[in-house]
């Protein structure tokens, strides 16, 4: 099980969504969703002098509507300025080959795609966190 | 996994006391790190309790999905009505350009008419005026001839001429008048008709 997840998306109901099904399939113990990219950078900035309370995880919507940069920004932003030590990726209702390229150019282990069925992917990316978190999987997408 | 924890004796009897009491069990992630050790009736609460757990975050994922998924279908219903809006309100500015055009082509259409009409009644007026005055040059210059042959060529017998020329100078004058008067009154209607037009365009 993952110990702590940070969800970074816009949408409130998606937390609900998300919550639900990785308590459902027992993902996670510690999950924190918050709703902007300028928010996430903050608490980085925060764990970057002390990392207790990071998360193991981060979750990261593409397009996050009321923050400053997107959700590929903070990923990068995350990698390059905070040192990253989290596995990161990307959580979006886009399939977008562009915006996947980007993210993956940007530092991002894994896309997945928002949509009704999220739990089956949600057990996938499960099956794969332990290689993501030693970095010998290869950019995952998740569809 | 995580470190699991422990509940002393109190706490798990007034946590299955609760439940069967109340039927009020724990919820949450709490549930995943709560060890109930080898007692049957805990680990018995905490099964009843997980299962608990999740009927009711599968009804409310179900729940949460359907209402994403209205939410979805009015962001969709909404996108299209916004975008019918623009193209009415497009269609709506096409029309009004049409019809400013058509307005022009109407008014460009009377100035013609106008034009048109105002050219034709100058060229009629022109030739009646210089009609008439080629008339009444023409009866003047023979009226002339016929005076001056009968005063100078034929003169009367006993050479009283007066009563002649008093007649042509009153004829000539009623002729001079007449053409005036032809002139003056084209003129009149001219100006009249071109300050009538001057103010309808204005």
């Amino acid at each position: 099980m993952i110990h702590s997840i940070l969800l970074v998306d816009d949408e409130s109901l998606f937390h609900l969504v998300f919550e639900d099904a990785c308590s459902l399939l027992d993902i996670v113990l510690n999950l924190k969703a918050i709703d902007s990219a300028d928010r996430a950078e903050d608490l980085f900035k925060v764990w970057h002098q002390d990392p207790n309370g990071r998360p193991e995880c981060v979750f990261v919507d593409l397009n996050l509507i009321g923050s400053s940069f997107d959700g590929i920004e903070l990923v990068r932003r995350i990698n390059v300025k905070y040192g990253n030590g989290v596995v990161i990726g990307i959580i979006s209702s886009s399939s977008d080959q562009t915006e996947i390229d980007r993210a993956k150019f940007v530092g991002a282990q894994f896309w997945i795609v928002k949509s009704d069925e999220i739990e089956p992917r949600l057990e996938r990316f499960r099956a794969n966190f332990a290689s993501f978190k030693d970095r010998s999987s290869d950019f995952q997408v998740y569809i | 996994m995580p470190p699991l924890i422990t509940f002393p004796a109190e706490a798990w009897a007034s946590l299955i006391l609760t439940a069967e009491r109340d039927g009020v069990y724990l919820e949450g992630n709490i549930l995943k790190v709560l060890d109930p050790g080898d007692s049957a009736s805990y680990k018995a609460y905490l099964d009843k309790a997980v299962t608990t757990d999740k009927d009711k975050r599968e009804l409310r994922l179900g729940v949460t999905k359907q209402v994403q998924d209205q939410n979805k279908e009015l962001l969709d219903a909404k996108e299209e009505i916004e975008q019918s809006k623009a193209e009415l309100e497009s269609a709506l500015e096409q029309a009004q350009e049409a019809r400013l055009e058509a307005e022009g082509a109407s008014l460009t259409a009377q100035n013609d008419l106008d034009y048109m009409q105002k050219r034709t009644q100058f060229e009629l007026m022109g030739n009646i005026v210089r009609v008439a005055l080629w008339v009444i040059a023409g009866v003047g210059v023979t009226t002339t001839g016929m005076y001056a042959t009968a005063l100078f060529i034929l003169p009367p017998a006993g050479g009283e001429t007066t009563l002649l020329g008093n007649t042509w100078s009153n004829m000539f004058g009623i002729l001079l008048t007449n053409s005036f008067s032809i002139i003056g009154t084209i003129m009149g209607v001219k100006y009249a008709t071109e300050g009538r037009g001057g103010n309808e365009s204005g």
